[in-house]
């Protein structure tokens, strides 16, 4: 059994890295990484799960990090952005995502990109209800969608063998 | 400064249920909805188990912290076809990669998506709790209990269950009963991430030509899911055509205007949906069809 609070700390894998978190148990994931960890990739639009911008990899599986106690991830591996970023299937759909124009005022991106990662980790050459399905966490407000399925479809073929 | 626990296995986490004020935390999408900085949280999530999905002869057992997701991608057990239809409306993947059936039960709210399915399919729910020794007997430190309760009888109110505070929900417990038609309606504002207006669930069986089983079961038009025993008899003996069975549901369900839908829209949809899953079944049996829905 594993007691938790501020003083023993939550230790979790962040980004590839060993850390310990001295929040209290109950605060959301999102507060942990934006304001313990200054990781302010990961953005907050809603706090109930509605709209998929604080979207982190936990375990390699999409979740909606204001929905998270930090407490209940402890040992459990967060991918961000920021650690996403570092990979070569980034680079992939950071140029499809420009090229498509997919991104406007960039708020939803992240969480678009790391669920667009999602997808395509379960389904490489997804059809359009797929990516349909894969993106319906995630809300944007400027590109009306139909750019961002362009742009998961365009990174497909070009990162195939990557995912 | 207040502790939380993540047990390793599920007699320490009665035992630790028993000891204090831990609020169970399966999933978690519920409760972090309002999060309280002072609560002490258990997290349920890493117990072995509560993540199983079985089936023995009778039952399909699923464990309470199963997420909508393990549903829909497990191949172990075969189950109910409309279970997993229910589970792909539920919000979108991050959330079901969160959320969990134990949760959407525990959480009662009258708008759970897979709430109208257990209640047609007829689930049972097994809760657990952690009998201390009696002085007399020195080897040993206690052991867990449970009992098994019919999810309708769970469930009392809107966010009301009768799980008493040292209790943990374990499992659930589905009949493995062969339908000949069920069909699973949530009606929402949009496809994704939204709350019901209306769910529906309705489970029928023919056989030779005769209607031998039904259940209808309504969500979001009551403080619980709505079925009624009374009028599904009342059809299954023939006492009532479709026309009677309608009415019969007109006057029994109560649905409001709250900020999601309008009474007389949530009336009428329940009304179409009965009508037009009844005329599927009718028909169904009469032609002495025996399509196999799951």
């Amino acid at each position: 059994m594993q007691m938790m609070n501020e003083q023993t700390g939550i230790p979790f894998i962040l980004n590839g890295r060993p850390v310990r978190s001295l929040s209290a148990p109950g605060t959301r994931l999102l507060e942990v990484l934006r304001d313990e960890f200054h990781l302010t990739g990961t953005k907050c639009g809603c706090k109930e799960g509605e709209c998929g911008a604080c979207s982190v990899l936990i375990n390699g599986r999409l979740v909606t990090s204001c929905l998270i106690a930090v407490g209940s991830i402890a040992q459990q591996a967060v991918l961000t952005i920021e650690g996403y970023r570092e990979t070569e299937r980034f680079a992939v759909l950071d140029a499809a995502f420009a090229d498509m124009a997919a991104v406007q005022c960039g708020f939803c991106t992240p969480g678009m990109v790391l669920a667009t990662e999602a997808l395509l980790s379960e389904h490489p050459h997804p059809s359009a209800e797929e990516i349909r399905q894969g993106l319906s966490g995630n809300l944007c407000r400027c590109t009306g969608y139909q750019a961002l399925i362009q742009a998961v479809r365009t990174a497909a073929q070009r990162g195939a063998g990557l995912w | 400064m207040v502790n939380s626990y993540a047990p390793e296995n599920l007699s320490e986490a009665l035992r630790l249920l028993q000891a204090g004020k831990v609020t169970p935390y399966a999933g978690g999408t519920d409760i972090m909805v309002h999060p309280r900085a002072a609560a002490s949280y258990l997290f349920l999530r890493q117990l072995p188990e509560l993540g199983q999905i079985s089936a023995t002869e009778q039952f399909y057992v699923i464990g309470s912290t199963v997420t909508y997701q393990d549903l829909l991608t497990q191949t172990k057990v075969d189950l109910p076809d409309v279970l997993l239809q229910a589970c792909r409306k539920v919000a979108a993947p991050p959330i079901r990669n969160l959320g969990t059936l134990g949760g959407n039960i525990c959480n009662a709210s009258p708008a759970g998506d897979t709430l109208p399915v257990l209640y047609a399919l007829d689930a049972s729910v097994r809760l657990a709790r952690f009998e201390p020794a009696s002085v007399n007997v020195k080897d040993t430190d206690g052991s867990i209990s449970y009992r098994l309760l019919p999810l309708r009888q769970f469930i009392q109110g809107v966010r009301r269950t009768c799980r008493q505070p040292d209790e943990l929900l374990t499992e659930i417990l589905i009949p493995k009963v062969r339908y000949t038609l069920t069909e699973y309606e949530k009606i929402a504002a949009r496809k994704a991430q939204a709350i019901s207006k209306v769910s529906f669930c309705g489970a029928a069986a023919a056989e030779a030509g005769q209607l031998t089983r039904l259940a209808l079961a309504f969500g979001s038009v009551g403080v619980t899911v709505v079925r009624d025993s009374q009028i599904e008899t009342a059809i299954l003996n023939g006492d009532y055509d479709i026309a009677a069975a309608v009415k019969a549901y007109d006057q029994l369900l109560r649905p409001i205007t709250d900020q999601r839908s309008t009474a007389g829209y949530r009336r009428t949809v329940c009304l179409n949906l009965v009508r037009n899953f009844l005329t599927a079944v009718l028909a169904q049996t009469r032609s002495g069809a025996q399509v196999t829905d799951q």
